[in-house]
């Protein structure tokens, strides 16, 4: 069977929240840290495909298609002694030998990348020369430090160039203001990549991500874990239609080509709700939750993933909703009428756009399991408003550049040897970018680019 | 009127004196004709009681000769007047003069006032005057009184009339009166009694009973109180009976003897003439006594006797219908049958009247070829059993007559057998005669449930004992009924044979099965349709095979549990013959404790018994169907993969079916689709399914006609056999083709879309830095993207709002598990014909039912098209990209192969492309705002929804006027290109794809 994708965790971050999603997509599809399934997963009919993200080894077991990278062996080496260190294929875990990181600095991984290319392409290549019919690849990072913004940049160039048919989605983290002093020469170089090489950005703020932790579950300083846990849990749930197939959305594309009308307008925003003890630690109970709070509350801007600034023309440029649980059809559609009725969400204008709802089995773990019927929702959400992280981003690499502090370390690395117009031209895409999102608020969207 | 002690006398005018012994008719006579009264001795009435207590027998010793010949005289006009007054008094016609009120009284007065000088006249001239010495005036006075008593009192129900004929007779008289001279006696009755001839009082009742109270019991009564004394017995003492009694011996006519008479009633009451009295055959026409006086001269009375109307004009040839009895007796000779004797006589003859409808009934059934049936055999049984008690009654009753007979008369009063004892004793038995006429009546028009609900209606009789006897017929007479019912509720088995049941099997079936079922019932499906070929469908078995007749609905049955026990029984007969042996036994035994003896006296536990049955069969049948046929397992099958709703199965199997189809119909091969069938469920998550469910799925090859792509002729198929197929009927496979026919196209069209996407979005690094075309790709995009937000909102409108929404109705039904196979049918066909309908987007008006479907379908075609068109555009985009790279390699001095499209060729290219895809973009626009045009009044409230959905931000109006606007800025683009070219464009594309459908039609 096909449709399968292939996931890339690069860095720190990466792999923090792939070990997450790995351990969240094992537990609802059955499988023990072992790789082998659990008992009542094992006949078959939970309609469940757990081919798309893993394949089955000769003797069975269940071995994610998962390729961990880092150039610091601290995080994997957390992985290789948790109970799920059988779980991964040991060919497709690559650690830097020297452990050096890449120190913060997207150049300094950028080149890593290229100076490991063949031992990274061969595994790529390895795993999608193990798939039916590859949908596409995943790539988990952070784009505010040096692995996962620089080799994921490389990582990304390569793939496009590699496999032109076949589908990158990224779930990138959005650096807060204070992680990093580099943090925006980073950002603004891996958002390069972004734009041009991937196919859709799944954006998650961490800034977003500590407010959610604080506001939702209440917890005053939450730990990497734990937003790392809110990550994977909207990764974990907007895989849940490609997972367990149904009438529609049940490959990459499908979802993918309803959201994004536009090539470069690919940054996605999601919304989780409602968090509970099974996904977080130590979150707390939220109340007994129907199908029309879960549609609201997706629609509710404190609820994204994603800090952005929101003025009246922001909209919609599109808007799914995947809902899983048990869920009665006609609430949904009750639901769908009280929110038009309200206008609770703007769109573009110009053209059609609606929230569009998709509804799954109720998500896996063993039956009768705690909160197994409990309804959840994510918003995935092409949404205009995005522009203004973008904004941010040229706004706080402007200040820096401005001064041209911090410059000598990627100076360092062969990509600057000849100049900066790398980041020239990164500032420019980005630039071009956070434009057209602007754009796409007004009608005129639909001529957009015909002076040029 | 009142009564005179007036001095009558002598030769001439005597005042009427009457004397109590007389009939009342005689006294009045005589009262009011004075001249007629018969000779007064010198006796008074005050000392007439005691001194002479023979003095009527005396007199006439006592007196002349010529009294005796007056007497003799005045007797004869007496009688003659009596006679006169008789035929007046029986004829009811009405009188000719007009009775008034106010004038009747006073001419009455006025008469006695005038005979009251006449008669004082001579009352004076009497030497024994004395008492009677009442005036005119006092008399008057004294009818005034009466009168206002009779009046006021209402003793008498219309005075007037009875006042008019007395004075008619008062003034009819006194001419005469003179010149007949009084006579004695001389009838030819004993002399002893020859003053008391008179009529009996009961002759007047029987044909003019408004008169008896006035014209005869008043005076009669009086004259007693006035002149009893004179009698030679005291009637005060007697009864009424006696007195007649007396009179009828006093009348030298013996009455015909009464054990004759009772030997002969036995025999009629067994149906047999009797010597004496017979009965009446109903005559031919003319000689009917209602047309004629003939009947009555001949004293033999003809009555009806509750059978009128035109059932018994109908029978009236076959066989002489009884219609009373008549009296063959000769009276004169051995006596006198008195009126109310006959009476009697004819309502005893009754019950032998209808003993002989009841034993014809009973012989002509049990003689004949028997078509009746068993309700009517067990009715035949019934009425032997009642008879035989009736025998039996009979066979006492003749005994206590031979008692009676042996005794002598005048034994002890209450012992021995009368008439009146015999209608007594009868009377219960006459009761049940008729009740069992009536049923026999009856059983003559119906039989069957009919017949036992016809006799049902008589239970709610007012007349206990009627209806305790109705009661017993019933008892009885369903016991086949019940019997029948029995087997058809405890084992499925419809026995039968003559037809008297409420279910039966259906004509039509028989026919098909060129009567190879026996008349007597069930063979069951094996013998009969499954041999046939097997082509049968369940659903026919099921729907056709019995049918419910309304009209052998027992009455006690209410319709509703009627349709109850029909389904209870077919439901066991389904499960016996169609479900396979095991499941026959195993219900058999849950039925085994609800198996009670039905019958009639017990209707609660019937009822209850029945609702046992109904339930554990309707419950057996379902849990047959869900368990062991596992029909879930089939829908949600169907829904998965003719309603594609297992996403993955079916996007492999389009995925390897897309390469066929795309080519003519004619190169498919059903073998190369079986085998990617194969595949796409070995790669999907159907391998998990049940093996039986994957053995029905099957692809197929539709009838194409020439030019067709593999695409139009494709269906995937679902195989169900019996017994499956009664829910899952051949029409319900109809509807699940059509359905996958929609979806499959819509799955087509949305695989096309996401490549395109693919090529249009995705991959456009390509040819990104081609000069001039980035706004061509840019507008491609937008409308590629409204496209993708229409069938995405379709799409996502069939699964939610119809399918999953109808699904989950269905699952409420199914998991409740109420009700029979017919409501489980009836629940999938209504999920079926949701889902159908809001799929189809059929619109209730007829003759436009499809308007709205064509339209997408045309939208779908045009996106299609536009998939086409985009691509050329790719193919030319990558080739122009080509060329600038190697015109950029031939700059910088590379070898080049020499390029064979000049530029301006594939400029021309480029721009046939773009009218292409303009005229796609704007024919899928205008499609579009008349699918939300169509859907946005459409009569099915979830279609609407589904135009909301499409134009959810507003981008299209539902209303008219705005179209064309919206049209326009959809895709303004398309008039700065070319605005005719456009829209000629657009007037192509619609040519082709109506020429497109024709030909598909």
């Amino acid at each position: 069977m096909g449709r399968e994708i292939i996931s890339l965790q690069a860095g720190q971050a990466g792999n923090q929240i792939g070990a997450q999603f790995w351990q969240k997509l094992c537990a609802e599809h059955g499988i023990t840290p072992q790789g082998n399934l659990e008992e009542w997963a094992q006949d078959g009919s939970q309609g469940d495909r757990k081919d798309v993200f893993f394949y089955q080894a000769d003797d069975e077991h269940y071995i994610p298609r998962a390729i961990l990278i880092d150039l610091e062996p601290r995080v994997i080496n957390n992985i290789l002694s948790s109970p799920f260190k059988g779980l991964y294929n040991p060919e497709n875990i690559y650690v830097s030998k020297d452990g050096g990181g890449a120190g913060n600095n997207w150049a300094q991984g950028y080149s890593a990348g290229e100076r490991l290319y063949d031992d990274l392409i061969e595994m790529i290549d390895r795993e999608a020369d193990g798939s039916d019919s590859l949908e596409g690849f995943m790539l988990l990072h952070s784009i505010a430090g040096g692995t996962g913004s620089g080799l994921g940049s490389y990582l990304l160039e390569r793939l496009s160039d590699r496999f032109p048919k076949k589908l990158i989605q990224t779930y990138s983290v959005f650096p807060e203001t204070s992680d990093v002093v580099v943090q925006p020469y980073n950002s603004l170089l891996a958002m390069k990549r972004l734009v041009n090489n991937a196919d859709s950005v799944v954006v998650l703020d961490n800034a977003a991500l500590t407010r959610i932790a604080a506001d939702r579950l209440h917890m005053q300083d939450p730990s990497f874990v734990q937003t790392n846990q809110l990550v994977s849990t909207v990764m974990a749930a907007s895989t849940t239609t490609l997972r367990y197939p149904s009438y529609m959305n049940n490959d990459l594309v499908g979802i993918i080509s309803s959201l994004i009308p536009t090539p470069r307008c690919h940054f996605l925003m999601t919304s989780y709700t409602p968090f509970t003890g099974d996904e977080i630690d130590h979150a707390k109970a939220t109340r007994k939750t129907t199908t029309l709070d879960v549609m609201r509350r997706l629609l509710q801007p404190k609820n994204r993933m994603v800090s952005t600034i929101s003025t009246k023309s922001s909209a919609y440029i599109s808007c799914l909703n995947i809902i899983s649980g048990d869920v009665d059809p006609t609430d949904v559609h009750k639901s769908l009428l009280r929110i038009r009725e309200r206008q609770l969400a703007n769109f573009i204008p110009w053209g059609p756009a609606s929230i569009q709802v998709a509804l799954t089995r109720k998500r896996g773990g063993p039956p009768g399991g705690p909160n197994s019927n409990r309804v959840s929702g994510v918003m995935m959400a092409n949404h205009t408003s995005i522009n203004s992280l973008f904004k941010r981003m040229l706004h706080q690499y402007d200040m820096l550049r401005k001064r041209n502090a911090f410059l000598e370390q990627y100076k360092k690395e062969e990509i600057f040897a000849n100049g900066l117009d790398e980041f020239d031209d990164a500032r420019r895409v980005v630039a071009e970018l956070q434009e057209e999102y602007v754009a796409a608020e007004s009608p005129d969207y639909i001529d957009y680019g015909a002076g040029a | 009127m009142s009564t005179r002690p007036s001095s009558s006398l002598s030769t001439h005018r005597t005042r009427p004196s009457t004397s109590a012994s007389r009939p009342p008719l005689e006294q009045l006579v005589s009262s009011l004709v004075p001249s007629l009264a018969p000779p007064r001795s010198s006796r008074l009435n005050t000392d007439a009681r005691s001194g002479r207590s023979s003095g009527a027998s005396s007199r006439p010793e006592s007196r002349a000769d010529f009294e005796d010949e007056a007497e003799k005289e005045r007797k004869e006009r007496v009688k003659e007047l009596m006679e006169w007054c008789e035929e007046i008094m029986e004829s009811s016609l009405p009188s000719s003069t007009p009775l008034s009120a106010s004038t009747l009284p006073d001419a009455a007065k006025r008469i006695l006032l005038q005979s009251s000088r006449t008669d004082s006249r001579s009352a004076s001239r009497q030497s024994n005057r004395g008492e009677s010495s009442s005036s005119g005036s006092e008399r008057a006075m004294k009818f005034n009184g009466i009168w206002n008593k009779l009046e006021k009192g209402r003793l008498l129900s219309s005075p007037l009339p009875h006042l008019q004929f007395l004075l008619a007779l008062s003034e009819h008289n006194p001419n005469n009166t003179g010149s007949k001279p009084v006579s004695s006696s001389a009838s030819g009755g004993p002399p002893s009694s020859a003053s008391n001839r008179a009529f009996p009082p009961a002759a007047a009742p029987s044909t003019f009973p408004s008169n008896q109270p006035g014209s005869s019991r008043q005076p009669l009564a009086e004259t007693a109180s006035a002149n009893l004394p004179r009698l030679d017995f005291d009637v005060k003492g007697k009864s009424k009976a006696d007195v007649l009694k007396a009179w009828r011996t006093s009348k030298a006519q013996k009455p015909f003897p009464a054990h004759l008479l009772l030997r002969d009633m036995l025999y009629l009451l067994q149906g047999i003439d009797g010597r004496y009295v017979r009965f009446a055959l109903r005559p031919p026409k003319e000689q009917n006594p209602y047309l004629s006086e003939k009947g009555r001269a001949a004293d033999g009375v003809g009555f009806p006797l509750g059978k009128d109307g035109a059932a018994d004009r109908a029978e009236e040839g076959d066989e002489g219908d009884i219609v009373g009895i008549e009296i063959v007796a000769d009276q004169a000779k051995d006596g006198y049958i008195s009126k109310p004797t006959q009476t009697v006589l004819m309502q005893l003859s009754e019950m032998g009247m209808l003993y002989r409808q009841v034993t014809d009934f009973i012989n002509s059934r049990q003689a004949g070829e028997s078509k009746g049936g068993m309700t009517e055999q067990s009715l035949c049984h019934f009425l032997h059993h009642e008879l035989s008690e009736y025998h039996r009654l009979l066979a006492v009753l003749e005994s206590q007559m031979n008692q009676s007979a042996q005794k002598d008369e005048d034994l002890a009063e209450g012992a021995g057998l009368t008439l009146t004892r015999l209608g007594l004793w009868t009377e219960e038995m006459r009761l049940k005669l008729k009740q069992m006429s009536l049923v026999v009546d009856e059983a003559k028009k119906v039989h069957g449930g009919a017949l036992v609900s016809k006799i049902h209606k008589h239970t709610s009789h007012g007349d206990p004992l009627i209806r305790r006897f109705t009661d017993q017929i019933l008892e009885e007479v369903s016991k086949p009924f019940f019997l029948t019912l029995q087997r058809w509720i405890f084992s499925g088995d419809l026995h039968d044979p003559f037809n008297e049941f409420f279910v039966q099997l259906n004509p039509e079936t028989i026919s098909l099965r060129d009567g190879r079922i026996s008349p007597a019932g069930d063979v069951g499906f094996e013998v009969g349709i499954d041999s046939a070929g097997g082509t049968d469908e369940a659903h026919k078995v099921w729907e056709k095979k019995y049918v419910f007749v309304k009209g052998m609905v027992p009455g006690f049955v209410s319709e509703e549990f009627g349709k109850k026990i029909f389904s209870t029984g077919r439901s066991l007969n389904f499960i016996r013959y169609s479900c396979g042996d095991s499941d026959w036994i195993e219900t058999q035994a849950k039925l085994a404790n609800a198996g009670r003896a039905l019958k009639y006296s017990d209707l609660v536990g019937l009822e209850r018994s029945i609702d046992d049955a109904y339930s554990i069969a309707s419950k057996r049948l379902l849990e047959i169907f869900f368990d062991k046929f596992v029909l879930l397992d089939h829908l949600r099958a169907l829904k998965s993969y003719l309603m594609l709703g297992a996403g993955d199965f079916t996007e492999l199997l389009m995925e390897a079916l897309a390469p066929r189809l795309s080519k003519p119909a004619i190169s498919l091969y059903r073998h190369h689709l079986t085998s990617d069938l194969e595949s796409a469920i070995r790669g999907s998550n159907a391998q998990f399914d049940d093996p039986d469910i994957l053995r029905r799925l099957d692809a197929r090859i539709l009838e194409y006609s020439h030019g067709e792509t593999g695409w139009d002729c494709f269906a995937l198929e679902y195989k169900v056999e019996a017994p499956l197929n009664a829910v899952l009927d051949h029409r319900a496979m109809l509807d699940y083709d059509r359905l996958f026919n929609h979806l499959w196209r819509l799955k087509r069209v949305e695989s096309a879309l996401t490549q395109g996407w693919v090529r249009v979005t995705s991959t456009s690094r390509a040819y990104e830095d081609i000069p001039g075309l980035s706004n061509d790709w840019h507008h491609c995009r937008i409308v590629q993207a409204e496209m993708v937000h229409f069938l995405r909102n379709l799409q996502a409108f069939y699964q939610l709002e119809v399918i999953e929404c109808s699904w989950q109705a269905l699952m409420e039904f199914t998991e409740k598990r109420e009700g029979d196979l017919d409501a489980l049918i009836a629940a999938h066909r209504e999920y079926l014909d949701r889902v159908v309908r809001k799929v189809l987007l059929l619109s209730s008006r007829r003759e436009k039912e499809e308007i709205l479907l064509e339209t997408v379908r045309e939208a779908l075609d045009f996106i299609l098209q536009f998939r086409d068109a985009t691509d050329d555009l790719y193919g030319w985009s990558l080739a122009e990209a080509t060329r600038l790279d190697r015109e950029r390699d031939a700059e910088r001095g590379l070898y080049t192969t020499p390029t064979t499209d000049s530029p301006t060729i594939s400029i021309q290219q480029l721009h046939s492309i773009r009218q292409r895809i303009k005229a796609c973009s704007n024919s899928f626009q205008d499609r579009l705002i008349s699918i939300c045009h169509l859907a946005g009044s459409h009569t099915d409230l979830d279609v609407r929804f589904l135009a909301i959905r499409i134009a959810w931000n507003g981008h299209y109006s539902l209303r008219k006027s705005r179209s064309t606007p919206t049209a326009m800025t959809s895709a303004p683009n398309a008039v700065a290109v070319s605005a005719t070219s456009a829209t000629s464009g657009v007037s192509t594309e619609r040519q082709r794809a109506s020429s497109a459908r024709s030909n598909r039609a």
